[in-house]
């Protein structure tokens, strides 16, 4: 029942991206001297249009399909989804996000590479409690190093 | 003589730093594919970027062997832990782990290598039976083919690998073809939804997109449980299975192996689908149904033998079409494409060796996937004690690297990151991965392709109508669409019905 009732928001997104393809891809050029000489229908926008139509369609059918099997929201649901956002399991989900993000578009290309890599892996490591705090900071540190010397120094990839 | 230039194919690999960097990568696919939450894909995807500075042969050499190893590798958590290792492995654990439960663990793990080396031959043999011809077939494809061929796979493939519905497959194609829109159109010239950034110019690379699909919410989704309950159920003794009892199983496998290729060529399939197909045929076809599930040797060669066979079946479109057969091969497609390798219908004209080059690291693959799974079973089982919370940043620090290593840019990583965050939110909504990654591998070939076609045509869609070939594919994508509707289940209920009336009704 409640892959249905997010089925019925995931419908309405979809179609709402959908709608927002479809209103960049048409204001793409179509008046391109090769696109006028060869036919509209080779413009650029012609399948960004296409697809966008398609999923538009696609995500009213999917709200509609959920719509019909019980995805209909009332009010306590969204109490219920309250829980389910502060339930430990979401909040290990949250954290793994955000730890990643951190890494990715905070640290990577900042820091040298394995000293980001360090930290991410040793915060990783202590937040999920994989050890005492020495065998964290070793294995962070063999494994950032033994990373870094694969690609840097084995592979001769740059690091970022 | 097609034959002699397959076996001078292979002894040209018999060198000591070939089958040395072989085993290497086979090893590590075997641990790929035995540590829970990695898998083939992701593994080819890491080491993408790994072997770009290697020579083509020596590149496929690795990326072959950690592709056999890493779908055979999958067993070994799916016995010893009830937990498939990745989801090929997913019908190995019906049966696999009630046989260690019962102390036949090594004497399975056993059965699941020859029946995966048997699998891998077969799949390579109707690889290289089959691939010529339709090479062959493939030459007679304009672009109105190309065109409803990108389709229908991305139809199909979002309708075999849907958990959920149909509906959600076809979503997440078209979600891969508008991303794959991404960038210059190839026929103008023109920018389609860059937002005035140079660096969307080029598109979305699909590596890092893959790598993010495939490896951020497996990541996520490890770390998602409290607590994981492994308890590693190793036992030695005899592991080879006695030839008595395995020819007996030689009819089931060769079914297997049959059913395994045909399903591994379909586009975007994949493994896990041709592992379920094979398990299935050999429960309907058994004399003791009633064992699978309780530990069948039937039940779980098969599911052996159906995933291995699916790697040679998959390489079947991927090598005749550039279209590829799972999401390992996908991943195989953008290597090829950095090593100046361009699959499709004339790939057997212009590099006709290419095709017995790659049958011949195949052959060499599963061998050593079955020599190197007989030796490492205790290694792995150690392996598999490592917890989660070690190993999954080691896997995200190399995600980062590997979408990273392609093109030494960093809005890559970050194109990784944002595509797997939303993928993982999909994700738990049961939107299977593998048709937006073949969606946004087709889009290009959909978006040239019909565009050119009405073009070359004066804008008319009769020839998606007239031409056979395409007409048959036009059948298909209709029945692919028609088959999710609920006329056609009314339809086929009430078809149903009027037989077994009619058979009444005549007794």
């Amino acid at each position: 029942m409640w892959l249905r009732k997010a089925d019925l928001v995931t419908g309405v997104g979809i179609s709402a991206f959908g709608t927002a393809a479809l209103l960049l891809a048409l204001n793409f050029r179509w008046d391109l001297a090769a696109v006028q000489q060869a036919g509209w229908y080779t413009a650029p926008g012609f399948i960004p249009v296409g697809i966008s139509i398609v999923l538009i369609l696609q995500g009213i059918g999917l709200s509609v399909h959920a719509w019909r099997n019980g995805g209909r929201w009332q009010r306590a649901d969204l109490s219920r989804v309250g829980q389910a956002l502060g339930s430990p399991a979401a909040r290990r989900v949250a954290m793994v996000a955000l730890l990643l993000s951190i890494y990715v578009f905070l640290m990577v290309g900042r820091l040298h590479f394995t000293l980001a890599s360090f930290l991410f892996m040793a915060a990783f490591m202590w937040f999920f409690r994989a050890g005492v705090w020495w065998k964290i900071l070793f294995i962070a540190a063999v494994a950032s190093v033994a990373i870094s010397f694969v690609f840097e120094g084995l592979a001769r990839v740059p690091l970022p | 003589m097609p034959i002699l230039t397959f076996f001078g194919e292979v002894a040209a690999l018999i060198t000591p730093l070939t089958l040395l960097v072989l085993f290497a990568a086979t090893t590590l696919g075997i641990l790929v594919g035995a540590l829970p939450g990695l898998t083939a894909t992701m593994g080819i995807a890491l080491l993408t970027g790994i072997t770009y500075g290697l020579d083509t042969r020596m590149a496929l050499v690795v990326l072959m062997g950690i592709y056999v190893g890493a779908i055979y590798g999958g067993t070994f958590p799916a016995i010893m832990l009830n937990i498939p290792g990745t989801a090929s492995a997913a019908a190995t654990t019906l049966d696999g782990h009630p046989l260690a439960l019962r102390g036949e663990g090594a004497q399975a793990k056993g059965f699941a290598t020859v029946g995966s080396f048997v699998g891998a031959i077969f799949g390579l043999l109707i690889l290289m039976t089959l691939a010529p011809f339709i090479s062959q077939f493939g030459l007679r494809f304009t672009s109105v083919e190309y065109t409803l061929l990108a389709l229908f796979g991305i139809l199909i493939c979002g309708s075999l690998t849907s958990q959920d519905l149909p509906l959600k497959g076809w979503i997440a194609g078209m979600l891969g073809i508008l991303l794959s829109t991404v960038g210059v159109d190839p026929l103008h010239g023109y920018g389609r939804f860059t937002f005035g950034t140079a660096a969307l110019l080029t598109g979305i690379a699909f590596v890092p997109a893959m790598i993010g699909v495939f490896g951020i919410p497996q990541i996520i989704q490890a770390m998602k449980p409290a607590a994981e309950d492994r308890q590693v159920i190793t036992e030695s003794g005899r592991i080879l299975p006695r030839w008595s009892a395995f020819r007996k199983m030689l009819p089931l496998c060769l079914r297997s192996g049959a059913i395994g290729t045909a399903v591994g060529a379909i586009p975007g399939v994949g493994e896990d689908i041709a592992s379920w197909s094979a398990y299935d045929l050999a429960r309907r076809t058994s004399r003791h149904p009633e064992k699978f599930g309780q530990g069948s040797y039937e039940g779980l060669v098969a599911a052996e033998t159906g995933n291995n066979s699916a790697i040679g079946g998959a390489l079947i479109p991927l090598l005749t079409l550039a279209v590829p057969g799972s999401p390992p091969t996908a991943v195989l497609l953008g290597a090829l494409w950095l090593h100046g390798v361009r699959p499709g219908p004339l790939l057997a004209t212009e590099a006709p060796e290419f095709i017995h080059q790659i049958g011949a690291i195949l052959l060499l693959a599963g061998v050593a996937m079955a020599i190197c799974g007989l030796l490492l079973t205790r290694v792995v089982a150690r392996i598999l004690t490592v917890p989660r919370e070690i190993f999954m940043p080691i896997i995200a620090v190399l995600c980062v690297m590997g979408a990273y290593a392609l093109n030494f840019n960093r809005l890559d990583v970050w194109v990784m990151l944002g595509i797997g965050l939303i993928f993982y939110l999909l994700t738990e909504m049961r939107y299977p991965a593998a048709p937006l990654v073949l969606g946004l591998i087709l889009g290009p070939i959909l978006d040239e392709n019909f565009r050119r076609a009405l073009a070359v045509h004066d804008g008319s869609l009769l020839p998606f109508v007239t031409r056979p070939i395409a007409v048959v594919f036009l059948a298909a994508i209709g029945l692919t669409i028609l088959s999710q509707t609920p006329l056609w289940k009314r339809l086929r209920g009430s078809i149903i019905c009027a037989v077994s009336g009619g058979r009444r009704s005549a007794v």
